[in-house]
C-alpha cells in the first residue's frame, strides 16, 4: 500500500553505486531525507537528471540528504542494470548515492508508481511530501511550480507544507 | 528544454502539428473505448509530449516508456495505443506510460481524496 503523508520511512540496506551499502540510520543526522524513485532509462527521469544534480546540491549545504533508487526489472529494462547506474552516476556526475532496490522489497514498502518519484521526509523520518520534482518535466524553463523546492523551504524553515502531495510524472516502476 | 536531452529540439511548428495530431487520435481512441485519461494535467501533457516528439523523430506514436529500436516490425506493438495496453490496465488499472487508465482506478483515487 502506498505510503500517505505522515507514515514514517520504511528502513533499507542497499548497494550502491560507489561500493558501499547504505541504510536510513546511515542518514539520521540529517534534518531531511529526499528519497527519489529513478532509473537509467526511463525519458522522463533523464529529462530530470540535471534537475535532481542541482537541486540536490542547493541543498547540501542546508544539510538535505538525497537518495536516489533503482528498484527496475532489469531482465526486461537492461538499461536499468547496475552497471549502468554506475556509469550514469559518474557520468552526471551525482554527489548523493544512487542505490539499487533488485529485489523490489523496498519499492514495495514505498509503493512508487513512477519514476522519478519524490519522498521527502522530516528529521523524525515522517513523509512531509510526495509526488513530483516540478510541473514541467519537458522544459525546466517552463515550470510555474517548484514542488520539491517549495516543500524543502517550507520543511527547513518549520512550516507546514502546503502541497503535501503532487501527482508525479514518468515511467511506470518496473515490477518483476 | 533540459541539457541531459540528447537530441535536437524539433521545429517548433512541425512539433505543434505531431502534438495536436496525437491529441486528436487519442481523443478518438477514448470515444470508443472503457478507458480514461490519467486525471493529471501535468502527466497527460507530458505523455502527449513524448508521443508528438516520437512523432517527429520516429514517425511513429510510439510509447513514451518504451524503447523505440528502430526495428520497425519489433516497435509497432508499441505504437499507442500499445498491443499489451488492455492486459495493462487489467492487471495494473493503467497502461504502461499510465496515459490511459481505468473507470476503477478514477474511483479508487476519488475516494482516497
Amino acid at each position: 500500500m502506498a505510503l500517505s503523508i505522515g507514515d514514517r520511512a520504511p528502513d533499507f540496506n542497499l548497494p550502491g553505486v560507489d561500493g558501499r551499502d547504505y541504510t536510513l540510520a546511515d542518514f539520521a543526522d540529517k534534518p531531511a531525507l529526499v528519497v527519489i524513485w529513478s532509473c537509467n532509462h526511463c525519458p522522463t527521469v533523464i529529462a530530470y537528471e540535471d534537475r535532481m544534480v542541482q537541486v540536490e546540491r542547493d541543498y547540501a549545504d542546508k544539510s538535505v540528504q538525497f537518495v536516489a533508487i533503482n528498484s527496475n526489472d532489469v531482465s526486461r529494462y537492461p538499461d536499468d542494470s547496475f552497471d549502468n547506474m554506475v556509469e550514469r552516476a559518474r557520468k552526471k556526475g551525482f554527489k548523493f548515492p544512487y542505490l539499487h532496490d533488485e529485489s523490489q522489497e523496498v519499492a514495495r514498502a514505498y509503493s512508487p508508481s513512477v519514476t522519478p518519484e519524490v519522498f521527502l521526509f522530516d528529521a523524525e523520518r515522517k513523509l512531509v511530501y510526495h509526488g513530483r520534482i516540478d510541473d514541467s518535466p519537458d522544459d525546466p524553463s517552463a515550470a510555474k511550480r517548484q514542488d520539491l523546492r517549495d516543500a524543502l523551504d517550507q520543511l527547513l524553515a518549520g512550516q507546514r507544507i502546503a502541497i503535501a502531495d503532487t501527482n508525479p510524472v514518468g515511467c511506470s516502476v518496473k515490477w518483476k | 528544454m533540459s541539457r541531459s536531452e540528447d537530441r535536437r529540439q524539433p521545429d517548433p511548428q512541425v512539433f505543434d502539428r505531431a502534438r495536436l495530431l496525437v491529441e486528436e487520435r487519442i481523443r478518438r481512441y477514448l470515444r470508443r473505448s472503457p478507458y480514461q485519461l490519467f486525471p493529471d494535467e501535468v502527466v497527460v501533457r507530458h505523455l502527449v509530449t513524448r508521443l508528438a516528439r516520437n512523432v517527429v523523430e520516429h514517425g511513429r506514436q510510439y510509447c513514451p516508456c518504451r524503447k523505440v529500436t528502430g526495428a520497425r516490425d519489433a516497435d509497432r506493438p508499441n505504437i499507442c495505443p500499445c498491443r499489451t495496453h488492455h492486459q495493462e490496465i487489467a492487471r495494473d488499472d493503467h497502461c504502461e506510460c499510465r496515459l490511459f487508465v481505468s473507470r476503477e482506478f478514477l474511483e479508487r483515487r476519488s475516494d482516497k481524496r
